[in-house]
């Protein structure tokens, strides 16, 4: 084995740096409601002093430079020689976004910030009002554990071309630094655990079958030994992927908190849930409509103090972010005490684009739901804020893409709240198999709400419209899947083969089907990989004969069908 | 004279090109070696919802769901029965795996790049852009086909998958 010392050693300090950086920036929020915390203010020092230590140590000498001059005012304020006020958090957090975007430039050599010396000059004047402006000599002779020493000075080249916004940078970069799990020693033991007794499974299953007396009651048994253990070992690998929603939800305070100021408005964010546990392919996926929900509930769910002082409420708007488990999905709610939608403009605005017709008989779901529409924006003015060309039908294709859903409940003048419901894990999904024609499907069986075989009195025609079959009374609309997909099926008749009642975003279809196989746990393989995205197949997987059957995406089913 | 050997067949290499030839309809057809991975007896496909008529489906290849393509449908010929010769060829384009479906494998062939000419003006089969080049060995006439044009379906780029 032959490991790159150094190069193990960088990768080691950039993960750790992350992870102090984030303490960092989390510490400043918190300081900011909380100014008189002691324990708060040690925290944001240490980690500070963290990053100081490790980047010297590791030859890291701009990033080791740049951070004694955040620790030297830290340090002050720790000590109470210097008050803590908002416009020196601001400036610390601002040095926070920079040395993220300096850290990234020791990383893989992107552009250095532009606003370096300008920020080591702020903070400098902290400690002495009166430092003239001296370009600087930083000699760092201060060693508290005998890590630093380095007399000249850190080379801080301004580059041509910097960064727009040095945050805004800083910030996608720091989400996106994950490209390792770090895994609990736990976890790791309990999957050798299994393995050693996958391993026993299997040689009793040989065993059982060699032996001159086997009986099949005993191979029987050996093999559903072995069945429960890869069952087990399956979901020990996948809890490998599952990370805390934490890790998104630890970006919101900071882009509220700024979005929060440029609008005038004083917003509260609170969160809960934060340890629920998702894929992290599905958490690096749900952070950019989660991103555009919570902008969009600052800028246009909540109003300005003096609007809400007018309706009678308090002048800090709210924004509730909680994360909980709900029957093997994973919920995640937006909820604010704002303005709430307008369900009257909305529909007068879906009428004026003809997105439906003047008479349409809606509820108030159905009604918001129409904000999710391409195309469809109430916002007066578009500002700095929204106008950033990802719209809620973005959001919303963003969700259906990870399996998931999303539905909108607003009261007017009380407030909104947008849920995401999201499967815990993309890569396997409890399936329903179904056979249509000659071909297998499988459907999502979180969708599945039951199968039937109807009446021919249960069908009721509509002309040019399609079918209806009457279910305990309710009238739901049939789904042929095989004309939408253009493949041939036998139950041209449903009556002949079976109904399976689907729930899509809370309306019922019933999909007709010429026979259900069973259920199954499948692993769901791309179909984009080597061919191109299917409308209505969320993808494909191997079935245990070897045979391939396609994923129905609900969601894309729907939109094929009507 | 082993040395004499080595710098035959490095100019051979250069000059040549090597292509795995197929027959469909009679006529004799070839694509790049290189971008063959492996030749499979036909199996067992998956159709795709609202495919063009000419995706055959998608195929498991050892876990790999890789579509498969008709050439005979392709080039709008007639169609035939599958049948024991009936082969599919495994080729990759840019990270794309694909399959397509030939009468039968018929032979490796070294074309020299001199006798290679120019594409038909006007071909027996009804899409002619795949076509790259005539290679004219003796009496054989072998049409060279370009993958990436030739897997080139709706919403890909040819120029992507060509360049790919």
């Amino acid at each position: 084995m032959n490991i790159d010392l150094e190069e193990f050693h960088a990768a080691f300090f950039f993960e750790e740096v992350a992870e102090h950086l984030t303490g960092l920036e989390d510490g400043l929020l918190q300081l900011e409601s909380r100014p008189e915390d002691d324990e708060l203010i040690h925290g944001i020092f240490r980690a500070a002093h963290s990053i100081k230590g490790t980047g010297g140590a590791l030859g890291f000498t701009e990033v080791a430079g740049f951070t004694h001059h955040v620790e030297t005012v830290l340090d002050q304020m720790r000590q109470r020689q210097l008050s803590t006020t908002s416009e020196r958090i601001e400036l610390l957090l601002k040095a926070t976004d920079a040395l993220s975007c300096l850290i990234d430039s020791a990383k893989d050599g992107a552009a250095v910030p532009d606003n370096l010396d300008e920020i080591v000059e702020s903070l400098r004047r902290q400690i002495d009002p009166n430092a003239e402006a001296v370009t600087t000599v930083v000699a760092v002779e201060e060693s508290a554990d005998g890590l630093i020493m380095f007399d000249d000075e850190p080379t801080l080249e301004a580059p041509a071309v910097a960064p727009a916004s040095a945050g805004e940078a800083a910030r996608s970069k720091v989400a996106n630094y994950n490209e390792s799990i770090r895994v609990s020693v736990a976890k790791v033991e309990e999957l050798i655990n299994l393995v050693g007794e996958l391993v026993i499974a299997n040689s009793m299953v040989q065993q059982a079958y060699a032996s001159d007396d086997g009986d099949a009651q005993s191979l029987q048994e050996a093999i559903a030994a072995m069945d429960l253990t890869t069952q087990q070992l399956q979901e020990q690998v996948m809890a490998v992927r599952m990370m805390p929603i934490a890790n998104v939800f630890r970006r919101f305070p900071r882009i509220v908190r700024d979005l929060a100021s440029t609008l005038g408005k004083n917003v509260i964010l609170e969160t809960s849930g934060e340890e629920t546990e998702l894929d992290k392919q599905v958490i690096e996926e749900v952070s950019d409509p989660l991103t555009h929900l919570i902008r969009n509930a600052v800028d246009h769910g909540l109003e300005t103090p003096a609007q809400r002082i007018a309706a009678g409420k308090s002048p800090e708007g709210r924004i509730h972010l909680r994360a909980f488990h709900e029957g093997g999905n994973v919920v995640i709610e937006i909820a604010d005490d704002g303005a709430g939608i307008n369900a009257q403009r909305v529909r007068q605005k879906a009428i004026d684009r003809g997105l439906i017709a003047a008479d349409a008989v809606m509820t108030d779901e159905e009604t918001n739901q129409l904000i999710m529409l391409p195309g469809f924006s109430t916002a007066e003015k578009i500002t700095d804020v929204s106008g950033r060309g990802v719209g809620m039908d973005v959001v919303k294709r963003n969700v259906e893409a990870l399996n998931g859903s999303i539905s909108i409940r607003s009261t007017q003048g009380k407030g909104s709240c947008f849920r995401i419901r999201l499967p815990l894990t993309m890569a396997i999904l409890d399936g329903l198999a179904m056979r249509l024609g000659n071909d297998v499907y499988v459907l999502p069986l979180l969708s599945v709400v039951e199968s039937l075989r109807p009446e021919p009195k249960h069908i009721v025609h509509i002309a040019e419209r399609g079918e209806l079959v009457m279910v305990r009374g309710e009238p739901l609309p049939l789904i042929y899947t095989h004309r939408l997909f253009n493949v041939t099926g036998e139950s041209t008749n449903p009556c002949d083969g079976l109904v399976v009642i689907v729930e899509h975003q809370g309306r019922k279809y019933g999909i007709v089907v010429d026979e259900l196989i069973g259920q199954l746990q499948v692993v769901m393989k791309s179909l984009e990989a080597n061919y191109e995205r299917v409308d209505g197949v969320s993808g494909a997987t191997i079935l245990g004969d070897g045979r391939i059957a396609m994923i129905v995406d609900i969601a894309g089913l729907v939109r094929l069908a009507f | 004279m082993p040395d004499d050997r080595a710098t035959d067949s490095m100019a051979s290499a250069a000059d040549n090109g090597q292509f795995l030839t197929f027959t469909l309809q009679n006529e004799e057809y070839g694509i790049e070696i290189l971008k063959v991975q492996e030749i499979k007896g036909f199996s067992k496909i998956t159709p795709i919802p609202n495919a063009p008529p000419f995706v055959r489906g998608v195929m498991n290849l050892r876990g790999t769901v890789v579509p498969i393509i008709d050439l005979r449908a392709r080039f709008s010929m007639t169609e035939k029965d599958y049948d024991q010769f009936t082969c599919i060829i495994v080729v990759n384009v840019g990270t794309r795996v694909v399959g397509l479906v030939v009468d039968t494998v018929s032979d490796v062939l070294n074309i020299p790049n001199d006798s290679i000419a120019d594409p038909p003006e006007l071909a027996s089969v009804g899409d002619s852009s795949c076509i790259t080049g005539m290679g004219k060995l003796g009496e054989r006439i072998v049409m060279l086909l370009d993958t990436g044009r030739l897997v080139g379906v709706e919403g890909i780029p040819a120029d992507e998958m060509t360049a790919a």
